[in-house]
C-alpha cells in the first residue's frame, strides 16, 4: 500500500490542520486547550532536538539547558522590565541562541559521547547556578510572574512555535544548505576535505535548536506564572524530547510531531494510572525504540514503502539528461 | 606563474614514539602529474593528510602557490583549490549521484556554471546514467569515479589521489589513467598520486617522490627512479625493479 | 590551624577520594576500551552497589559482607545489560548505544528513586579518626584507600599477567584481529561490561560510606568520571590516576571552601576547560566516533 499525496495534495490538507488548529479555542474545553497547547509545546521540543540531534549526529542529552535560559531570561525580562510576555519570551529564545555560540563552538568539538555528557552536565550545572545565584534568580524561592489572562493566548504561542520549527526542518530538508548540514552526521571529515565548514554548520543547527528551546521555555514560563530551577531545567522534559524523536524518526520532517503528538497522548495516560513509575516506563520505552525500531514509525513506514522514504533535496535538474 | 604549486620544507610529523614523516621536502609542479611511492608504512597517506590540513605538523611548513598554509583546517585548503580523494572512497552514500556533487559549495559560480559543470563531469567519469542513484547503491569503481568527479566541483588547482587505483581491475585501470591524463590536460590541474602499483605510478607520473620509513629516499622521472638502487632496495632487497612491473602485467 | 597543614589536610583527603574514583574510573575506561562503548548508565550502576550494600546493612548485613555480595550482583547485572542490551547496538553507529545507555541510566535512576526514595542515605561503618599530628584522616578514608588500591593493583594484575588479562587487552587492540585469532569477542565484551560494572558497584558501596547520596547521584557522577577519563585520556590508564587526582583535588578544595553546589560548579567547570584546553584528551589515542 503506498500513500502519495500531491503537493497540492498536501497543502490542502495543511490548511485543514491550520483551520481547525485556529478554531478549537473556541469550542473545546478549557482541558482540551490546555492538553492540546502542551502537545505544541512538545512538538517546539522534539524539533529542536531532531534540528541538532537528528540531522547533525551529535546527541544532546541536555537541550533542556536552554530552554531553562529563556525561561529565567524571559521571567527577569518581564518582572523587571515590564516586557510583553511574547516579546520578552522571543527576546529570551535569542539570549539563549547567543548563549549557544560560544558554547556550540566549544561542545560541538567534542565526539559524540563527550558532547551528549556535556551537555548533560551542562544542565545540571545551569540548574546549580540558577539556585545559588539568589541576586539574578531568588534561587529555590522562585520568580512569581503575573498570571495568564487567557490560556489561548498561549495555546497560539506554542502553536505558532511548533509551526515555525515544523517550517525550518521543511526547509532544511530540501535545501543545498541541508544538504551540507547533513554530511556532518555521514562524514564529517570528508565533508571538510570538500570545502564544508562543518563547524559552521554545526553551530548553526545547535544555535536553531536553541533558540527553539528558549522560545518554548519562555512561553512556558508566563503561561505557569513561575520559575525555579526546577521548572527551568525540567528533566522529565529533557528525556521527553529524546523520547518523541526518536519514536517518531530522528533526521525526518514528521517523525517529531508524530512522536510528540503520540508520546503526549501515553504520557497523559501515564501520569494519569502510574504516577511513580512513568519514568521508568520512559527509560524502557527508549530502549525498545533503540533496540527494535531506531528509525522510528517515519522509518517503518520507510521501510514498508508505505511512504516516499529519504530526504528529497531540491537540486536544478539537467532537463535534457533524465 | 611560478613553477611550483606544492612545496613542503622539512616536514615532520610525530605520533608519540614514532616518527611518521622525517624532514621531507619536496616540490610539486603546476600542471603535472607527481607520484609519491614508497613501501608500506613510508608515510605517504600521513604525508597526504599533513599537505591536505587533516593532520597538523608537528614541524616544518607546507607552501601552495607561494603562500604558507602550514597548519590551515582542512575545509578552508579545499576553498583555497587542494582536493583530495581517499583510499576507501568517502561518497556520501546516503545521497544521491547528483547531490554528492552539487553538496561541494561552488567557488562562486553561477547556477547554471554549476549544473554544466556538474554535467560534463559525470559525462567524463561515464556516470551520466545514475545520476539520481544513491552512491550507497554504485559499485566500487563507480563510487572512486564519483570522488574522483566531485573533487572537480570546486575547481581545484591541485588534487591529490590517494590509491585511485585500489581495487580497480584492469580495464578500469586505463579508463582511470586516461581520465587523469584528460583532465589534465582540459583542466591545467596538477596532481600527485599515491598507489602500491608501482608499475601504473611509472608509467602514468613525470615526476616521482620515493618516501621509506618517512623520509625521502628519492625524487626523478620514471626512467630515472625506474632504475634508482635506492628505491629497488627499499621495495624488496635486491630483485630489479622490471620484475616487480612484470608481474603486474 | 596552621595554612600549611590545612592545604596538607586538604591534599590528602584529595588523594584518599582520587583513589575512590579512580576504581570506577578504570571500569569505564575498560569498557570503553574494549566495547567502543560510553557507559553512561556507569554512575548508576555506582548508585545500585551503594544502595544494595546499603540495604543489606538495614537488615543487619554487615558491609564487608555486602560489598561481595555488591560486588556479584553488579557483574551478573552487567553482564547481562551487555549481552541482552548493548550487544544488539554494538555494531552501529556509537549513537545508538548512547542513546540506550542512556535508556538505561533513566530506568536504573528511576527504580532507585522508587525503591529508595530520594531521601540521602548513608553507612556509618566505621567512625573515628586517627590523629596525626595537626592532621586528621578518618579511618573509614582510609580503609577504603587501602582497599581501592588493593582492587587496581589486582587489577593491574590481572590485566597484565593473566590470560584473561591478555585477551581483553588483545581486544581493545584489535577487536577484529582478536576475532579471527579465535578469542570469542562476545564473551570479552560481556565478560568486560561486567568487570566494569563490577567495579563501579564496589566504587559505590565506598561512597555510602564515605558521604550522603540519594539514587540521584548517577548524574554528578558520570560528569566526574568523563572529566577525569578526559583530562587522563580514554584508554590511558596511568592518565587514569592523573585525573581522578585532578578532579578529587578540585572536589576537595572547593568542597572545603564552599558548599557542596559550588564544588559541582567546580567540576563543570573542569570538564569543560579540559574539554578546551586538552584536546589530546578528547581523542586519546583512539577515535570515539
Amino acid at each position: 500500500m503506498k500513500v502519495r499525496l500531491s503537493l497540492l495534495q498536501q497543502f490542502g490538507l495543511f490548511l485543514i490542520v491550520l483551520i481547525l488548529v485556529a478554531l478549537l479555542p473556541a469550542i473545546a474545553s478549557t482541558y482540551l486547550i490546555t492538553f492540546v497547547l502542551t502537545l505544541f509545546m512538545y512538538i517546539a521540543l522534539a524539533y529542536s532536538w531532531n534540528f541538532i540531534s537528528g540531522y547533525t549526529g551529535y546527541i544532546s542529552f541536555g537541550q533542556i539547558a536552554l530552554f531553562g535560559i529563556g525561561s529565567y531570561s524571559c521571567a527577569i525580562l518581564i518582572l523587571k522590565w515590564h516586557i510583553h510576555w511574547l516579546l520578552a519570551a522571543a527576546m529570551g529564545s535569542i539570549i539563549a541562541g547567543a548563549f549557544a555560540i560560544p558554547l556550540g563552538l566549544i561542545m560541538l568539538r567534542l565526539k559524540g559521547p563527550y558532547f551528549a555528557v556535556g551537555m548533560m552536565g551542562l544542565f545540571q550545572f545551569l540548574a546549580a547556578v540558577a539556585a545559588t545565584w539568589k541576586s539574578m534568580t531568588k534561587g529555590a524561592t522562585g520568580i512569581y510572574l503575573p498570571p495568564v489572562s487567557a490560556v489561548a493566548y498561549i495555546y497560539f504561542a506554542f502553536f505558532g512555535l511548533a509551526l515555525a520549527l515544523f517550517l525550518a526542518t521543511w526547509t532544511l530538508e530540501r535545501s543545498v544548505f541541508g544538504l551540507r548540514l547533513r554530511t556532518v552526521k555521514e562524514d564529517e571529515e570528508g565533508a571538510e576535505s570538500l570545502g564544508i565548514n562543518t563547524t559552521f554548520y554545526k553551530v548553526f543547527a545547535f544555535v536553531v535548536s536553541a533558540m527553539g528551546c528558549g522560545f518554548a521555555g519562555g512561553i512556558q514560563v508566563f503561561y505557569v506564572s513561575y520559575v525555579d530551577p526546577v521548572t527551568a531545567f525540567p528533566a522529565v522534559l529533557n528525556i521527553m524530547m529524546i523520547i518523541m524523536c526518536l519514536l517518531g524518526g530522528m533526521g525526518t520532517c514528521w517523525g517529531p510531531v508524530m512522536g510528540a503528538v503520540l508520546l503526549g497522548q501515553v504520557s497523559e495516560f501515564l501520569w494519569a494510572h502510574f504516577p511513580y513509575v512513568y519514568l521508568i516506563l520512559y527509560g524502557c520505552l527508549l530502549a525498545f525504540i533503540i533496540m527494535f525500531m531506531p528509525s522510528g514509525i517515519m522509518g517503518y513506514f520507510h521501510k514498508r514503502k508505505i511512504l516516499r522514504g529519504g530526504i528529497h533535496t531540491v537540486l536544478p535538474n539537467l532537463g535534457s539528461i533524465k | 606563474m611560478n613553477e611550483t604549486i606544492l612545496s613542503t620544507h622539512h616536514l615532520t610529523k610525530r605520533f608519540g614514539g614514532l616518527l611518521a614523516v622525517n624532514r621531507c621536502s619536496f616540490d610539486v609542479r603546476r600542471k603535472s602529474i607527481t607520484g609519491l611511492i614508497g613501501p608500506n608504512g613510508a608515510g605517504k597517506t600521513t604525508m597526504f593528510n599533513l599537505i591536505c590540513g587533516n593532520l597538523k605538523p608537528t614541524t616544518g611548513e607546507i607552501f601552495f602557490q607561494g603562500k604558507k598554509i602550514t597548519g590551515h583546517s582542512p575545509h578552508r585548503l579545499a576553498r583555497l583549490g587542494v582536493g583530495r580523494t581517499f583510499q576507501l572512497s568517502r561518497v556520501f552514500k546516503g545521497m544521491t549521484v547528483w547531490e554528492n556533487l552539487f553538496l561541494v559549495p561552488p567557488p562562486a559560480d553561477s547556477l547554471n556554471t554549476s549544473v554544466n559543470k556538474a554535467k560534463d563531469l559525470l559525462h567524463a567519469v561515464g556516470l551520466d546514467q545514475l545520476l539520481n542513484a544513491y552512491a550507497g547503491t554504485l559499485s566500487y569503481g563507480q563510487q572512486k569515479l564519483l570522488e574522483f568527479a566531485r573533487a572537480f566541483m570546486m575547481d581545484p588547482k591541485l588534487v591529490l589521489l590517494d590509491e585511485i587505483f585500489a581495487g580497480l581491475n584492469p580495464e578500469e585501470t586505463e579508463r582511470q589513467i586516461k581520465t587523469i591524463c584528460s583532465f589534465r590536460d582540459q583542466t591545467q590541474t596538477t596532481f600527485v598520486v599515491i598507489d602500491h602499483a608501482v608499475g601504473v605510478v611509472l608509467r602514468l607520473c613525470e615526476w616521482i617522490v620515493v618516501m621509506n620509513q618517512g623520509e625521502i629516499i628519492a625524487q626523478g622521472s620514471s626512467r630515472e627512479i625506474e632504475n634508482n638502487e635506492k628505491v629497488i632496495e627499499a621495495y624488496f632487497g635486491s630483485s630489479s625493479l622490471e620484475s616487480l612491473m612484470e608481474e603486474e602485467g | 590551624m596552621n595554612p600549611f597543614f590545612l592545604i596538607l589536610q586538604v591534599l590528602i583527603n584529595g588523594l584518599l577520594l582520587a583513589g575512590v574514583y579512580g576504581v570506577a574510573a578504570i571500569g569505564l575506561n575498560l569498557i570503553f576500551g574494549v566495547l567502543r562503548v560510553a557507559n553512561i548508565a556507569h554512575g548508576d550502576f555506582m548508585m545500585l552497589g551503594a544502595f544494595i550494600v546499603y540495604s543489606f546493612s538495614t537488615i543487619g548485613i554487615h558491609p564487608l559482607i555486602g560489598i561481595p555480595i555488591v560486588a556479584g550482583v553488579l557483574f551478573v547485572l552487567g553482564i547481562i545489560t551487555e549481552r541482552f542490551l548493548v550487544e544488539k547496538v554494538v555494531s552501529q553507529p556509537m549513537a545508538y548505544s548512547l542513546l540506550l545507555l542512556y535508556a538505561v541510566s533513566i530506568l536504573l535512576r528511576n527504580a532507585g528513586l522508587n525503591i529508595w526514595t530520594s531521601n540521602y542515605c548513608s553507612l556509618d561503618v566505621i567512625p573515628g579518626s586517627l590523629h596525626i599530628g595537626p592532621l586528621t584522616v578518618s579511618e573509614i578514608r582510609l580503609v577504603i584507600f587501602m582497599i581501592a588500591l588493593g582492587l587496581t593493583l589486582v587489577f593491574t594484575f590481572i590485566l597484565n599477567r593473566t590470560t584473561v588479562g591478555k585477551t581483553i587487552r588483545a581486544s581493545i587492540q584489535h577487536p577484529d584481529l582478536a576475532g579471527a585469532c579465535g578469542i570469542d569477542v562476545r564473551k570479552i565484551r560481556a565478560l568486560t561490561f561486567g568487570v566494569g560494572s563490577l567495579l563501579a558497584g564496589i566504587t559505590g558501596t565506598f561512597f555510602i560510606m564515605l558521604f550522603s547520596v540519594n539514587p540521584e547521584m548517577g548524574d554528578m557522577m558520570i560528569l566526574k568520571l568523563f572529566a577525569i577519563v578526559i583530562v587522563g585520556g580514554l584508554g590511558n590508564y596511568l592518565g587514569t590516576f592523573a585525573g581522578a587526582l585532578v578532579i578529587a583535588m578540585a572536589e576537595t578544595l572547593t568542597g572545603f571552601y564552599a558548599t557542596t553546589q559550588v564544588s559541582d560548579v567546580a567540576v563543570f567547570s573542569i570538564f569543560l576547560l579540559s574539554l578546551i584546553l586538552r584536546p589530546q584528551g578528547l581523542l586519546g589515542g583512539r577515535k570515539t566516533r
